[in-house]
């Protein structure tokens, strides 16, 4: 499902004119990112949390070449399902 | 920055501020928006959103763990986890305050390290350029091996060109000196005394030019060399109607330099008293050709000397001495039937070397070929004339004695070409042995590999012959016993084949139906084996169901099957009505056929990968 067929779906369910669903998850996806950059962990009940992680540097060795190579520290989106969700998606039929 | 933890409706504040967004679409929005993805991820699709990144469903296996508590061994059942790949846009504006770094190959643990770091390349530079050195060095000397073998190749191959343009070269430019001189020897001919001389000069003329080449060249040589003499030899006979033998014996000279020589010197010995001054230079001259062949013939050449001059010379010397008497018939007779056994025997010589020389280039065949009618004719023609000559001896036995010594020494040219044609027939053949001696090496290899490739070839396909027969034989038996009626009635049909067409093509559904059982019945056998390599048979439905708006395969398969991954089999289910599977038409019945529990089973990975696999090739 890509980005348009989200906005159908989610214009059907709301019954909302599909350049208006647009338009708020343009303001969505603005709103998460500015939050997120900002470093704060962002949770959607019954969904997941969104939280930045850092990664720390760390030394990979090439297992041919033996070359060590330093890598850098990073920080990284990590999105952690809810219980809920994970209860949704493994449901036994 | 801030570590709070905003929730959804903190969200939504900060989505309405500053926007033309009521509050309650927004919060709306974000509930309906989690709840599609929530579907999406149920039915194992994939949710990519502009600007966030792709929200898909992950199949985790089962594993075995531990009870930290306990201590006893528990298994983890597999999961579905919903995961979140950042789009590249968003881990780049996350990673912005480190976004500067990179990775560093070096060592940036303590300050010493980089130091060391800069030692160690300090020290694979030398080895790296001290490395590359010695390959280098063995590299050149491998290239002087390769040029010394190269050289040595050639000295074989190219000198059989070489010989051959200086040979043909040398015969241009020397041939019409021998010519005019035999022209001039042979108008003096008629006196016996110039006989000798001439064909000594004869001799040293044509082998003057490729005594030259002799040290040169090997066998080969040596063989073309023999076939360049017999050509002169049968030039100058035609020419000038000499007989073959008195060109011969100039030829044949060069070729066995010193027995000739000796012949002639005993023979001239033997005539001494007709030529007395010829001697001493026939034999400086024969000495000067000889010089280079005879360190290493002498022994030999004294040995075949000896021995032919005790089984040709009595004959010759007895021969002249009754040409002398211009008596014995006999004596005669004996004689000649003593070379034409000469002849007999050195005949299957000939062939033996013709053999040989068909392992050679066409040159030394053509010579080797060619030589044995050129030595037998000289041979034949000696023993001919001989007679006749011997026969005209007795006859002008009372003629005068310039005729007598004619007839005796051609009677004793013609003996001097057999022994001549005899020794130069075993220098030949001593020559072969040197050929055979140095060819060996390459060529039994060459034939040996040959012989290799041929016995694995025979191997092999005797092998497979068999191997086939086997599967033949299995096939047969399989048919016998699944496809024993459709045999029967094939058979029975193919004998009355001739009947007509109809009966024809009633044979022919009969085979294919025999054929189908019998793929069926294979088809089967390895079922039981691989579930996933056997053809599936959508016969036994569950239901089917109607496509409507927003109904997928793949939400089918995880309500039926478990996992979305297995839509695969009801796609290849219903493969007349979906041509493409990502544009399923509206409004058709889909079937969901009934699949084996090995095969669409949600919890093995095999079945998952497999199906996975199979999708991989429907979307393509």
């Amino acid at each position: 499902m890509n980005n348009k067929e989200l906005i159908s779906n989610v214009a059907s369910k709301m019954n909302l004119p599909k350049n208006e669903v647009k338009y708020l998850l343009e303001a969505f996806t603005e709103t998460f990112r500015n939050q997120l950059k900002e470093d704060n962990s962002i949770g959607f009940q019954g969904f997941g949390s969104f939280e930045i992680r850092k990664k720390e540097e760390r030394l990979s060795v090439h297992p041919l070449t033996k070359v060590r190579t330093m890598i850098p520290p990073k920080l990284v989106v990590s999105f952690k399902q809810s219980s809920v969700l994970k209860d949704k998606l493994n449901v036994k039929f | 920055m801030s570590n709070a933890k905003l929730s959804a409706s903190e969200i939504v504040e900060l989505m309405v501020k500053d926007r033309m967004i009521t509050k309650k679409s927004a919060e709306e929005f974000v509930k309906v928006f989690f709840s599609v993805i929530e579907d999406a991820l149920k039915d194992g699709e994939t949710v990519k959103i502009k600007g966030l990144g792709t929200f898909k469903s992950q199949w985790n296996e089962a594993r075995k763990s531990v009870n930290v508590n306990t201590g006893e061994e528990i298994v983890i059942d597999g999961y579905y986890k919903a995961v979140f790949i950042p789009e590249n846009d968003l881990r780049e504006l996350i990673n912005e305050p480190f976004s500067h770094l990179e990775p560093v190959e070096l060592n940036p643990l303590s300050d010493n390290l980089p130091e060391q770091m800069q030692d160690d390349a300090e020290e694979d530079e030398p080895e790296n350029f001290s490395e590359p050195l010695e390959p280098l060095r063995v590299f050149g000397e491998q290239a002087e091996e390769i040029k010394e073998l190269l050289s040595e190749i050639n000295s074989f191959s190219t000198p059989k060109v070489r010989s051959n343009d200086t040979v043909t070269e040398n015969e241009s430019s020397q041939l019409p000196d021998p010519d005019e001189k035999t022209e001039e020897e042979i108008t003096l001919e008629n006196t016996p005394m110039d006989k000798p001389e001439s064909v000594s000069e004869v001799a040293e003329i044509i082998s003057a030019p490729e005594t030259l080449h002799t040290p040169e060249h090997t066998g080969n040589k040596e063989t073309e060399f023999n076939f360049d003499g017999f050509d002169i030899v049968r030039e100058i006979s035609t020419r000038f109607g000499l007989p073959a033998g008195a060109a011969a014996v100039a030829l044949i000279n060069e070729e066995s330099d010193q027995l000739p020589a000796e012949a002639e010197s005993e023979t001239e010995s033997n005539i001494s008293e007709v030529l007395p001054e010829e001697i001493p230079e026939n034999t400086v001259a024969a000495e000067k050709h000889e010089i280079d062949d005879r360190e290493a013939e002498d022994d030999n050449d004294d040995d075949e000397k000896q021995e032919k001059f005790e089984e040709i010379d009595d004959d010759d010397e007895t021969d002249e001495n009754e040409a002398d008497d211009e008596t014995d018939e006999e004596s005669d007779e004996d004689e000649a039937d003593d070379e034409t056994d000469e002849d007999e025997q050195l005949i299957p010589e000939d062939d033996t070397e013709a053999e040989d020389g068909d392992d050679n280039d066409e040159d030394t065949d053509e010579t080797v070929v060619e030589l044995p009618e050129v030595v037998t004719q000289t041979d034949e023609e000696a023993a001919e004339t001989i007679e006749a000559d011997n026969t005209a001896a007795k006859e002008k036995s009372v003629e005068p004695l310039v005729a007598v010594k004619n007839a005796r020494s051609e009677t004793y040219k013609k003996k001097i070409v057999s022994t001549n044609a005899s020794s130069s027939h075993k220098r030949r053949r001593h020559y072969h042995v040197e050929e055979k001696k140095k060819r060996p090496v390459w060529l039994y290899t060459l034939l040996g590999i040959a012989a290799l490739g041929l016995v694995f070839f025979g191997a092999f396909y005797f092998v497979k012959n068999i191997l086939d027969k086997q599967k033949d034989a299995m096939y047969m038996e399989y048919l016998a016993d699944s496809t024993v009626r459709a045999l029967n009635t094939k058979e029975v049909l193919d004998s009355m084949t001739p009947a007509g067409d109809s009966i024809a093509t009633t044979d022919t559904v009969a085979v294919k139906a025999s054929d189908e059982s019998v793929q069926t019945v294979i088809s089967e056998a390895p079922a039981a084996g691989n579930i996933f390599d056997a053809p599936r048979n959508y016969t036994e439905l569950i239901t089917t169901e109607k496509m409507v708006a927003g109904s997928q395969l793949t939400k089918f398969a995880r309500k039926y099957y478990g996992h979305p991954h297995f839509w695969v089999y009801i796609y290849e289910a219903n493969r007349e009505a979906i041509k493409d599977p990502n544009n399923v038409p509206l409004g058709i019945n889909i079937k969901i056929p009934k699949l084996d529990a090995r095969l669409a089973d949600p919890a093995s990975r095999e079945c998952l990968n497999y199906a996975l696999k199979l999708q991989s090739e429907y979307l393509k």
